[in-house]
């Protein structure tokens, strides 16, 4: 004869197995209901959710071969980090407009920019970016002109400026420019200067 | 560059047209690459610095724009040189004063042909890395159409005028800096 403490003993065990299933069942049906479905997401901000500020965008003009300054009203962060990826981030969205005086493909992004001490600024550009940019040596150095003077102008304190492709060191922008150097600014803008005066 | 004509195609015909056009006047000429080769920064600088040139004429092409777009380096801050080690990525400054009178001559040359020129500096690579006079030529289309880069009459009137510019300053050239 089976003792009476042993079949009480399965008997509660299996009501605990019978409420830890009902449980797990009712907690699934809540999780499902709380993920949205893909086509419901709405897409995050744009960064830069400060208060808005004028700034100098350098933008690069093909068919003159040369930058102009372009004033752009854009929120800014407080960190010096934030403040320039938002300005290039705002600088690239121009160039992949509809009507881009400097058309830079599609998918190109800047990932990050990193501010070392002293005065280094580092771009780390997507592989699209790279990728897909226009070959020439004057379209290629319009882009970085344009980049590092747009930093070095609204970011004090910026005198050197390094590009990575997605992290890694690369020979060159797209067969041009070169990406294997640290850009100073002094030499940017005595390049830049000549792209303005150059007959 | 475009479907039917590549950059490298199209810099090779510019530069056999030029060796032709300089050894008519009696100046020989080195082609660091004479055919679709492919080669690096260094093995540019590298077969061009063992030679010891009077000059260096880096040649490109582009869709983008019209007419000449003439560099010269803009070398980054000297790093350590050492008696006949030179720091590489500026090895160019000793020579940078050649090299811009060397543009400044093929700046009038062009500019006679009334081919539109533009005078520009650029870090660009393996000019940098040049221990002789060095200067690099964007060619892009005289009107704007692609086709004129193959065009043989315009392929001529860009060797000619480089070689009168260079022969104009081969006196300073051959000095050594």
């Amino acid at each position: 004869m089976i003792p009476r403490h042993l079949i009480i003993g399965v008997a509660v065990m299996f009501v605990v197995a019978l409420s830890t299933g009902a449980y797990v069942w009712h907690m699934q049906g809540s999780l499902a209901k709380s993920v949205p479905d893909a086509d419901q997401t709405h897409p995050l901000p744009p960064p830069g959710n400060g208060p808005s500020e004028q700034v100098t965008l350098y933008v690069a003009h093909d068919d003159t071969g040369s930058l102009r300054p372009q004033s752009a009203q854009i929120p800014l962060s407080g960190g010096r980090q934030e403040r320039a990826e938002q300005l290039v981030k705002t600088l690239l969205q121009l160039y992949l407009g509809e009507s881009s005086p400097h058309p830079i493909a599609e998918g190109a992004e800047v990932r990050a920019v990193y501010l070392v001490d002293p005065g280094l600024a580092v771009v780390d550009l997507n592989t699209a970016f790279a990728e897909k940019h226009r070959s020439g040596i004057l379209v290629e150095e319009l882009t970085v002109a344009s980049l590092v003077q747009t930093l070095s102008s609204n970011i004090p304190g910026i005198n050197r400026i390094k590009f990575l492709v997605e992290g890694e060191e690369r020979e060159s922008l797209a067969g041009h420019a070169d990406l294997s150097r640290f850009y100073d600014v002094a030499g940017v803008d005595r390049m830049i200067s000549q792209m303005q005066t150059g007959q | 560059m475009s479907d039917d004509l590549g950059e490298k195609t199209a810099t090779l015909n510019f530069a056999l047209r030029m060796r032709q056009e300089f050894e008519t006047h009696g100046l020989s000429t080195l082609l660091v690459r004479n055919g679709d080769e492919t080669l690096t920064l260094d093995q540019r600088s590298g077969i061009a610095n063992r030679a010891h040139p009077a000059i260096y004429v880096c040649i490109h092409a582009s869709s983008e724009g019209t007419g000449i777009r003439l560099y010269t380096a803009l070398v980054p801050a000297a790093g350590e040189s050492h008696g006949l080690f030179i720091d590489w990525n500026s090895a160019q400054a000793a020579f940078i004063d050649t090299s811009q009178s060397a543009a400044t001559n093929l700046t009038a040359e062009f500019s006679k042909r009334r081919i539109p020129t533009r005078s520009l500096v650029a870090p660009l690579r393996p000019l940098n890395n040049i221990t002789s006079a060095a200067v690099a030529i964007e060619v892009a289309p005289f009107t704007g159409g692609v086709s004129d880069l193959s065009s043989s009459g315009y392929q001529q009137q860009i060797a000619e005028s480089v070689v009168a510019g260079i022969l104009e300053v081969r006196a300073k050239l051959v000095a050594k800096p």
